[in-house]
This record gives C-alpha cells, sequence and structure tokens, in this order.
C-alpha cells in the first residue's frame, strides 16, 4: 500500500512539470505584451520598461523563464506579482477560502446527492423520482450565477439570514450559501449517477439472494445496494473537488470571494504568468491528490481492486 | 470431500407429514412490460411434502424460475401474482405483506440461486454474507455465528473453511462459490429450500458432486427440496415427484419413474425424447411430438395426482444412479 502511494505521488512530477510548461507556453504566447499591458495607457520610459523586463526574466527565452520558475518553486520563493505583493502570499492568502468553499460544496452534494439519488433510484418511476429529476435537470440547466443571485436574493434580501458579500477571511458560516450554491450543479449530477447506479444494483442477482436470506429492506439497500453502487459516484466527486478548486471563480465573483478563482480571474485578465502558471499548477496538484484519494477509496470500497501490499 | 458434522434443525422433525409443506393452486404471475401484461405463468399447481423432493422441469421461459420465486415474493419488480393461491403450513401467504413474508425467508424458504458467480455480493468477505443469515433469522450473533457460519461451509462440503470464510468470493471457484451458497441458503435450517438450477452453471463433474452434496444434506436435515431445472435426467435422478412446466403451464405432474415411463403431454414426450443420455428404444419414442393446439389445451390439466408416498420411501422410488427401469 505504501509503496502504490509513493509510486503514485513520483507520477505527479512528471505531471507537474508538463502541465507547467504547457500552461507556461500558453501563458506566453496568447497574453500578448504584459509589461504594455500593466502599463495601460501611460508611456512608459524605456529604462523602466527594459527593469521589468529584467525583473520578471521577460528578456529570456520562454524555455529559460520556464526553467527559472521551476527553480522558484523549489526555493518556495514565487518572486513578486504585479501588484507588489509576493505571488506565494498572495496564493497563501486565498487559497483556505476558497478550499473551505470546495469543502461545503463537496459535503454538500454527496450528503445530499446520495442520499435524493439513492431514494430516486429505488423508487425509480415514481412520482418522488420524476420530481427528483425535474429538479436535477432545473439545477443543471441553471447557470451558476443566475442561482447565486437567486440565493442572494431570497436568503440574503428577503429573510436575512447570510451575507450577500462575504469579504476576507470569510467564516465557516458565512461560506455556507456560496457553497451550497457552488456545489449546486454538482449535486444534480450526483443524484443522477447514484440514482442509475443504485437502480442498476437494485436488479442484480446478488441482491434478491440477499433478499432471500430474510434481511431487512434496510440491511439490504445499505449493506448490499448502496455500497456496489458507490464506485462511480466516488469517482465523480473526487474529480469533482478539483473542478470545484478552479472553478469557483463565478461563485467567489457573485458572492465577492477573495479565493483562488478571483486570483486566477484577474492574473489572467492581467497576463501574469508566474501567477497564472503558479495557480493552475496548484489545481493539476490538488486534481491528482484527490484523485489518489479516490483510488484508494476504490480498493476500500471493493476488495477487487485492492492493491498489492 | 470433507466429512459433515450436520446438525439436526427445526426442519428435521414436521409436525405433520400427510399435510403438504407447499401448496400452489392455480398461480398465475404477471409481468407489466413496456408491451402490456405478459403472463409468465397460467395456472400453476404442485405440491411439496416436507422432506420430499420435488423437480420443476422445463425449458428457459416456461416460468419454472419464476413459480418459485413468487413462493418467497423474490419475482422482479415488474411481476406480480395475479391469481391463485400459495400456501406454506396451510397458511395463505399468496399476499402476505413484506414484512411479515421476511419472517419466513431464510428460516422457513432458503434459497440456492442459479448461477454462482453473480449471486454472492463481490464487496463481502464470503464469511459475513453466511453471518449476515444467521443474524437475520435470530440463529447467532457475534462470536457464535462465525464459529457457525465456519460449520456450514465445512458442511457444505469447503475444505479449509476457517480461512475460506475470510475470504471474498473473487478468490473462490465457481464450485466453491456455489457449495458456499448452499450453505447460506441453508445457513438457518429452512423447512423447504429452493434450488434454482443450482449447478447449470458448473462443470459436469462438480455437479454431480454438489447435487450428490445438497442431497445427502437436504437428506439428514430433512428439508423438502423444490429443484428446478431444465434437466429432464438430473430431475428423474434426484426427486421423487416431478412437474413439468411448459410456457408457463404445468403440463403434467406426477411420480417421477411413472411420469417417465408413461408420459402423457407431448412437450414431455419431447423432453424424454431429447435427453442425451436416454437409452434409445426406452421410456418413450424420440420423435418430436405434434403440437397441436387443441391437443395442448386437452391436456393442460394435469392427471390427478398420485397420492404421495411418504417422504421415508424418497429415493427408492427411482433410484439415485438411473431413472431407466
Amino acid at each position: 500500500m505504501i509503496w502504490y502511494i509513493g509510486r503514485r505521488l513520483l507520477q505527479m512530477i512528471p505531471v507537474f512539470l508538463g502541465a507547467t510548461l504547457i500552461v507556461y507556453l500558453m501563458a506566453f504566447y496568447t497574453s500578448g505584451d504584459p509589461i504594455l499591458a500593466l502599463a495601460g495607457d501611460k508611456p512608459i520610459s524605456p529604462a523602466v520598461e527594459q527593469q521589468l523586463r529584467e525583473q520578471y526574466n521577460l528578456d529570456q527565452h520562454v524555455l529559460v523563464q520556464w526553467l527559472l520558475y521551476l527553480k522558484s518553486v523549489l526555493t518556495f520563493d514565487l518572486g513578486v506579482g504585479f501588484n507588489g505583493r509576493p505571488i506565494w502570499d498572495q496564493i497563501a492568502a486565498a487559497f483556505p477560502t476558497t478550499m473551505r468553499l470546495a469543502i461545503i460544496a463537496v459535503v454538500v452534494e454527496s450528503i445530499f446527492g446520495i442520499i435524493a439519488g439513492v431514494i430516486s433510484g429505488l423508487r425509480k418511476g415514481k412520482l418522488i423520482d420524476t420530481t427528483l429529476l425535474m429538479l436535477s435537470l432545473l439545477l443543471i440547466a441553471t447557470p451558476t450565477f443566475v442561482l447565486g443571485f437567486l440565493a442572494q436574493f431570497v436568503f440574503g434580501l428577503q429573510l436575512g439570514i447570510s451575507p450577500i458579500n462575504v469579504g476576507r477571511d470569510p467564516s465557516w458560516v458565512n461560506l455556507l450559501l456560496p457553497g451550497f450554491v457552488l456545489g449546486g450543479v454538482s449535486f444534480a449530477y450526483v443524484l443522477r449517477l447514484t440514482r442509475t447506479s443504485i437502480a442498476e444494483t437494485a436488479t442484480a442477482d446478488h441482491v434478491r439472494t440477499a433478499t432471500a436470506k430474510g434481511l431487512t429492506r434496510g440491511g439490504v439497500v445499505s449493506r448490499h445496494i448502496l455500497r456496489n453502487s458507490l464506485i462511480p459516484v466516488v469517482t465523480f466527486i473526487g474529480a469533482d473537488l478539483g473542478a470545484l478548486m478552479g472553478g469557483a471563480i463565478v461563485t467567489e465573483r457573485v458572492f465577492n470571494i477573495p479565493g483562488i478563482g478571483t486570483l486566477l480571474f484577474s492574473s489572467i485578465t492581467s497576463g501574469e504568468a508566474p501567477m497564472i502558471v503558479s495557480l493552475v499548477t496548484l489545481l493539476v496538484i490538488i486534481f491528482l491528490l484527490s484523485n489518489l484519494v479516490v483510488d484508494l477509496l476504490y480498493g476500500l470500497l471493493d476488495p477487487r481492486i485492492r492493491y498489492a501490499k | 470431500m470433507t466429512t459433515t458434522s450436520v446438525t439436526p434443525g427445526s426442519a428435521g422433525a414436521p409436525a405433520n407429514r400427510d399435510q403438504p409443506l407447499l401448496e400452489i393452486r392455480d398461480l398465475e404471475i404477471t409481468f407489466t412490460t413496456s408491451n402490456g401484461p405478459v403472463k409468465g405463468v397460467r395456472s400453476a399447481s404442485l405440491e411439496v411434502y416436507p422432506g420430499e423432493t420435488v423437480a420443476i422441469v422445463g425449458e428457459s421461459g416456461s416460468g419454472k424460475s419464476t413459480t418459485a420465486m413468487a413462493i418467497a415474493h423474490l419475482l422482479a419488480k415488474n411481476g406480480t401474482i395475479t391469481g391463485g393461491q400459495i400456501l406454506f403450513e396451510g397458511r395463505e401467504i399468496t399476499h402476505l405483506p413484506e414484512k411479515e413474508i421476511r419472517v419466513l425467508r431464510g428460516d422457513q424458504v432458503g434459497l440456492v440461486p442459479q448461477d454462482p458467480m453473480s449471486n454472492l455480493n463481490p464487496m463481502w468477505r464470503v464469511g459475513s454474507q453466511i453471518q449476515e443469515t444467521l443474524q437475520a433469522n435470530g440463529v447467532a450473533k457475534g462470536s457464535a455465528a462465525k464459529t457457525r457460519t465456519v460449520q456450514l461451509l465445512e458442511e457444505a462440503g469447503l475444505g479449509d473453511a476457517e480461512r475460506r470464510a475470510q475470504q471474498y468470493p473473487h478468490e473462490f471457484s465457481g464450485g466453491m462459490k456455489q457449495r458456499a451458497l448452499i450453505a447460506m441458503g441453508l445457513a438457518a435450517r429452512p423447512k423447504l429450500l429452493v434450488a434454482d438450477e443450482p449447478t447449470s452453471a458448473l462443470d459436469v463433474t462438480v455437479q454431480q458432486q454438489i447435487l450428490d452434496h445438497l442431497d445427502t444434506l437436504t437428506e439428514e436435515l430433512g428439508v423438502a427440496v423444490l429443484l428446478i431445472t431444465h434437466d429432464l435426467g438430473l430431475a428423474a435422478e434426484r426427486a421423487q415427484h416431478l412437474v413439468v412446466m411448459y410456457k408457463g403451464r404445468v403440463v403434467e405432474s406426477g411420480p417421477a419413474l411413472q411420469l417417465l415411463q408413461n408420459p402423457q403431454h407431448p412437450y414431455t414426450k419431447r423432453l424424454i425424447g431429447a435427453a442425451p443420455h436416454s437409452p434409445p428404444g426406452d421410456w418413450s419414442p424420440g420423435r418430436s411430438a405434434p403440437r397441436s393446439a387443441s391437443r395442448r389445451r386437452r391436456l393442460r390439466t394435469p392427471p390427478p395426482m398420485h397420492p404421495r408416498r411418504p417422504p421415508s420411501a424418497r429415493s427408492s422410488a427411482t433410484g439415485r444412479s438411473t431413472p431407466a427401469p
């Protein structure tokens, strides 16, 4: 098991190198001249321009820039962002907020999604199933910002139980509403995945055999249907954690939360390559780690895919 | 094969041997499909006496499994009993609510399912799946259930049972899985064991072993067996009483030997003719009988039931080795 985890962690190194290189090249070739963008309409003196170019290594070849960037990652010194604050500090400030937001969203989508999916899957074709399916379709079809504004209007303005603007260093409680909004679409997907999987397992031969043993319906569902149905759901939730971290851009902007999404958005608009690359790399690592956790969960759920010790 | 240690259960001493343990009268089962209702079973009747082995023989789709599954209400979701009666120990159980039928499952009516590959839950250890049966039926709990599980596996002929109980189904061969399923079906000492083609998915050599073992076990425990099979030879070898089903109907039934020697219904004749190990010229002509509708309708009602010989005389009727006279 330890070997397996170690091997998986080692496999992250080439993925890390590849991801940073690709993002670096993309940021370099698509964003135009970042110094001119930084200067905006005001003319910039050649001396200052030259100095900035040297400071950000923009006078070097792109591959050299990439290698210099790798060196800065390994020394935990990502340099200073365009706004004068160290990149590392900016990420460290934004990361916990987004992480909290994503955790709330994942917990919401998992708990509610799986419960609703089980109910729906076991009562396939009944009224409750149809209702839940319609609800999930509605959630999938509604853009996140619409959902966000709606939640702000109802819970923030009408009921007054949640702040509309979350602001800096938010508490878990203040992040609840944005978390629900962020997890809303994924909830619908978890529901649908669970429903299909449950409905399929429920007709399996071994479920009938379990029933024939004299188990209660609850025992059959929890021991013989639910566990066997969870693999596709767990796969989705694991991948979704990564997606929620990076995809929180809309939710963060609607609720004015200074997280990773906001940071990513502003760095893309200003063409701040080191920041973009750092954030994307961070997201890639989170993605890889959550997928590793998913693979380990597979083994826990299904003995047939348990890993060699 | 491991020596078996059989503990006599409650099923060993049925109160009344003259009263059928199971009685199915004019059972009708309807499946709701996208093409409208389909009758899977129409007018099926049979009786199983305590300790007796009765075989339902028929081709796939003849309704034999469906009839048997209906007893413990294990039909697929779209199947419902639309007519007739099922009586267990004289008590009508046709439309019992889920809670009450659950009491019957496991410790009154056990099941050995058809395909060992798909009937064990791949996620749980084999032992814990048997233990579950013991706990659900209040037979044993905790460590007692664990010990009992190992005993049951040994009894079903599984070697090294203690280690095997800790393994997962995918670590078992097909024959071993079927033995585990037999242990499971008999765990709570049911009075009736529904064995739904218990060996069709296995090698011929393993089939013989497992059936022999099942025979010995059920005989020692005094468990009545409702054996479902498409193999007439096998049925005649294992059961005292045969019920032949064809297109959802019981077309013929009677003591095994008599039915083989003097089949009435054309389908039974064809079955006998098609049996690969029937000696030519024996039993009945091997030609396929005409399938005229009028003839079938005439024969729909089974011949009157023969008075059953008591189960103590079991297996003397057919002999265990060959059904041929």
